[in-house]
């Protein structure tokens, strides 16, 4: 608790740091309420090296979502600690966290969750001027940023103008433009068609070759297929971990649908 | 179970509510408390004249509340399909949980009808408080004391508090009706995604509307151009098309606003991509297609409401002003032998009475005192400490002095000096009655104030009327010369003196000429017989005494054409210039609290949908501080836009309401300008700061 800052450095920094986090919704609130307490996440630990491109997946309801949440400052744990860049996470309130969420953390929601009213462009730009990075820095980061992602052409387009992929692509702009030391992904191709999902996961791709740390949640073999490494998440607890190691990226995905396969059927006995 | 659903709903949705029960609460009790005014008269110790004119202003209260309750229907109305549209999910989830469109419609029936209710209520408590503040004003005002023995009275209306009753039934059934109305006519569809349909973004073109922007700055600066030099002393086609001019203009000018400041923004880089400015000027252009209109409508009205409540307060206190000039004597006495008529002047009618006075010299004094002895009345010398007689004489029958003549002595024309067109081209042949220096100079002796100095060969203009005051002083400037009697007089100065206590000074202009100049064919004109009484009581007996003989039917009695006592002049004043006072505070407070509740309503209803965006950038890392200063700038421009333009509108208009108003005196603005600020900033103010509070609990949810 007390060894904050501290660089778990025995190969690559360690970016992420969980352990034992337990989350229990609709906990002592009230007697009537008492019984339909709801554990969603069961003693979770694990670690993100700084640089790496990890998945969590698992079923519906198996936690992800709350996990994500957790390590997104969105929701707090019941029990355990999460540390970001060696920062507890849950020791952080009021300007500290909004500080931290601008400058430490990206996200990338299943929805782009653009704003409507702003361009491409503008959206991008919102996270710098967020920050108060002076306005000449702003306008040559942001195009260079979009010609990597292939996405320079539509900047000033609207949102409605744009499509899933682009949308998509936009938000994932949005999300490193900052260097955040963790970009957070939830579902990001939840909602496009396969062809769209290629381009933003190459996306991520390429933020990743460039420096970014990513976490993406997903339920979608494919999509995992990308990542370095694959928590399984299931029931709420961990239940196994996958490493591409030096596979190709084909060769991993059946790897992963075999045990996905294996997760589901559990799941269904365990119904 | 309906009705618990419905009293549920209202728990829940208390916020929404907040500025909708306000504002009905604010109506309410205004309403009753100004319906409530003509009972005063009941609780206040006053005199006979101002009784009359409390039943006037009840009557006249009655008619403006028509006009007032329109008001309070429309916004009622407004509101409500304001809250029901935030709510259509909800309704839609009820309808499709299979409830019959009957329920969902009586659960809406019931909600408007209880909150009605209690806003009625609480609304009716307040107006009782606020009458009884009013009747304090109105003693202090009219200095009549509370009738009763412990000075304390309280004041309530029956007759209001029925009519605001019905006013307000008839109001939310309307609104009730509206809501079933709305409600019904929606299908589950629609209701369950109204939601989705609002997020369809219609963005204009930049340069679009940064030209309709610049073209409605022409369109209303034309527009006061106009106005101001056409005036508004007739109503004149310019006059027409200033009001058009000036409404499209105001359209425009709201339509176009949202685009000229983002394309502003945008020209400098370091102030667009700064913080949420970029946010908050989009978020501002996304809505003016839903918005353009009812900014227009509110500044419109604000414009009516500012423009009534100045003009309002304006003629009571040019009235009070004038007061001190025209109260300098306890009574005066007038006679008229002649009349102006549109070409000169004509003969009053005075039958033997005229003769009369023909017969006694014009001796007013000797008139006044025989008169009375003859109908058996109070001896006037015994009441009367002394008295003045001025004469208002016309120097030739044949080719008097008129206003055309003067013109062309002095080259200076009235109508291009006081740069107002509409006057009616006929006012050269105005007669300009001569006075004698010496009746003048013990007139003014009388009221206790400096003779005036003629040098030789001289005369003067002497004027009370701010009407023609500013141009007759033009004309003494540039020394005239003109022919009284075959006398060549320069016209030296212009003396601004009241010589009589009337209600409105009148006198346009006369000149004061040495006695020796005076023409021995002059005819006489009128008379005023100026007299100061030692006491209130023999200056209210001396008035009666005159009104007997006006009245007598004895034929040796003086013509008295009126008789003008200084405590009834200053009370009939005050009290009708109150009247006007309270009126356009009525009027204005109204329009006022209309225009922010609408605004008020149209932004909390808005900030739901606002809600996800401000959410979404709380969490992309923006610091409180930060979103609740775009927030802030959100509503701010929203109240603020309105108004300046409003006021903009106002001070234009004012400088045109002041010609008019000059007929009463000259308006005194500055002063008046404070206390309607002052008035309205509270007011405003208070929706604004309940707009904002509303929309960021709403987006911190």
């Amino acid at each position: 608790m007390m060894n904050e800052g501290m660089p778990g450095q025995i190969r690559r920094r360690t970016m992420v740091e969980v352990r034992h986090v337990s989350k229990t919704y609709g906990q002592g609130r009230s007697q009537r309420r008492a019984a339909a307490t709801n554990q969603a996440l069961r003693g979770v630990s694990f670690t993100v090296a700084e640089g790496e491109f990890v998945g969590i997946m698992g079923p519906s309801g198996s936690g992800k979502s709350t996990l994500l949440n957790c390590l997104a400052t969105l929701d707090t744990p019941s029990e355990g600690t999460v540390r970001i860049g060696g920062v507890d996470v849950a020791k952080l309130a009021g300007k500290q966290l909004s500080r931290f969420r601008r400058d430490d953390l990206g996200f990338v929601f299943q929805d782009s969750n653009l704003l409507d009213t702003l361009t491409a462009f503008e959206n991008i730009a919102l996270a710098l001027t967020i920050s108060k990075t002076p306005a000449r820095e702003i306008e040559a980061r942001v195009n260079a940023l979009a010609h990597q992602l292939g996405i320079f052409e539509v900047l000033g387009k609207y949102p409605y103008e744009l499509s899933g992929g682009q949308r998509q692509r936009v938000a994932a702009a949005r999300a490193t433009i900052t260097h955040p030391k963790l970009v957070l992904a939830d579902e990001p191709t939840g909602a496009l068609d396969s062809k769209s999902a290629r381009a933003l996961l190459e996306s991520f791709t390429v933020l990743n070759q460039a420096g970014a740390t990513i976490v993406m949640v997903t339920h979608d073999s494919v999509s995992a297929s990308y990542c370095e490494r694959i928590l399984l998440l299931s029931d709420g607890a961990l239940s196994g971990e996958l490493c591409r190691g030096r596979q190709d990226r084909s060769e991993f995905y059946r790897r992963i649908v075999d045990t996905a396969g294996e997760l589901g059927e559990a799941m269904a006995d365990a119904c | 179970m309906l009705a618990r659903l419905a009293l549920g709903n209202i728990r829940k949705s208390v916020r929404d509510f907040a500025v909708y029960f306000l504002t009905v609460v604010l109506g309410v009790a205004v309403f009753y408390a100004f319906n409530s005014m003509s009972q005063q008269r009941n609780v206040l110790a006053m005199s006979e004249a101002q009784e009359g004119i409390f039943e006037l202003l009840g009557t006249v209260i009655g008619g403006v509340s028509v006009f007032i309750a329109f008001v309070l229907v429309f916004l009622v109305v407004y509101a409500n399909r304001f809250l029901i549209k935030r709510r259509k999910r909800e309704f839609g989830i009820y309808a499709v949980l299979g409830m019959p469109t009957s329920s969902v419609i009586a659960i809406v029936v019931i909600e408007s009808l209880v909150v009605g209710a209690a806003s009625l209520a609480v609304g009716l408590v307040l107006g009782i408080a606020l009458s009884q503040g009013l009747l304090y004003v109105t003693s202090a005002m009219f200095s009549a004391d509370i009738a009763s023995e412990s000075g304390f009275a309280f004041l309530f209306s029956w007759d209001a508090f029925a009519y605001t009753l019905v006013v307000f039934a008839v109001v939310f059934v309307l609104a009730a009706l509206v809501n079933a109305r709305e409600v019904s006519k929606a299908r589950p569809i629609d209701l369950l995604y109204a939601a989705r349909h609002n997020q369809q973004i219609k963005l204009k073109s930049l340069p679009l509307s940064l030209v309709v922007f610049l073209a409605s700055l022409v369109l209303i600066g034309v527009s006061y151009k106009l106005l101001l030099d056409n005036g508004l002393l007739n109503l004149s086609p310019q006059f027409g098309m200033a009001t058009l001019l000036v409404c499209v203009g105001t359209v425009l000018f709201f339509w176009g606003l949202s685009g000229f400041l983002l394309r502003l923004a945008q020209l400098c880089k370091p102030l667009y991509l700064r913080g949420l400015n970029m946010f908050a000027l989009r978020q501002l252009n996304a809505k003016v297609n839903t918005t353009f209109a009812t900014l227009s409508v509110v500044c419109l009205t604000l414009f009516l409401a500012l423009t009534s409540v100045c003009g309002g307060i304006g003629i009571r206190n040019t009235v009070e002003d004038n007061l001190e000039q025209s109260t300098s004597y306890s009574a005066t006495v007038s006679t008229r032998y002649y009349l102006s008529i549109s070409d000169g002047y004509e003969q009053a009618e005075l039958g033997v009475y005229g003769g009369y006075a023909r017969q006694l010299g014009y001796d007013m004094a000797e008139g006044l005192a025989q008169s009375a002895r003859a109908i058996g009345e109070q001896d006037v010398s015994a009441l009367v400490d002394a008295g003045v007689q001025v004469d208002y004489l016309i120097d030739s029958e044949d080719d008097p002095l008129t206003l055309g003549k003067i013109e062309q002595a002095s080259d200076v024309s009235f109508s291009e000096f006081s740069g107002n067109s509409a006057i009616n081209p006929e006012y050269v042949v105005t007669p300009v009655p001569i006075v004698r220096l010496s009746q003048v100079n013990a007139a003014l002796e009388l009221a206790g104030r400096d003779p005036v100095d003629l040098g030789e060969g001289e005369c003067a203009l002497l004027v009370d009327s701010d009407v023609t005051k500013a141009y007759f002083e033009e004309v003494a400037r540039r020394q005239p010369v003109c022919d009284i009697g075959g006398a060549q007089l320069t016209i030296a100065q212009c003396i601004d003196q009241c010589l009589e206590t009337t209600s409105f000074p009148t006198n346009t202009g006369a000149l004061i000429v040495p006695d020796s100049a005076v023409p021995d064919r002059a005819l006489i004109m009128a008379s005023i017989y100026d007299v100061q009484c030692s006491s209130v009581e023999d200056e209210k007996a001396f008035v009666d005494v005159c009104d007997a003989i006006e009245n007598a039917e004895e034929g040796s009695t003086w013509p008295i054409t009126m008789t003008q006592g200084r405590s009834s002049v200053i009370e009939q004043s005050i009290s009708l210039s109150t009247i006007i006072a309270y009126l356009a505070i009525y009027l204005g407070f109204v329009l006022t609290v209309a225009c922010a509740a609408i605004l008020a309503i149209q932004q909390v209803s808005e900030a739901s949908d606002n809600a996800a965006r401000y959410r979404l950038l709380c969490k992309l890392g923006a610091p409180s501080a930060m979103v609740t200063k775009a927030l802030l700038a959100q509503v701010a421009i929203y109240f603020v836009f309105p108004l300046v333009l409003a006021v903009a509108h106002s001070v234009c208009a004012m400088q045109v309401v002041t010609d008019v108003v000059a007929v009463f005196g000259a308006l005194d603005i500055g002063l008046m300008v404070a206390m309607c600020a002052g008035a309205f900033v509270a007011v405003y103010g208070v929706y604004f700061l309940v707009t904002f509070f509303a929309a960021r609990r709403m987006i911190e949810e």
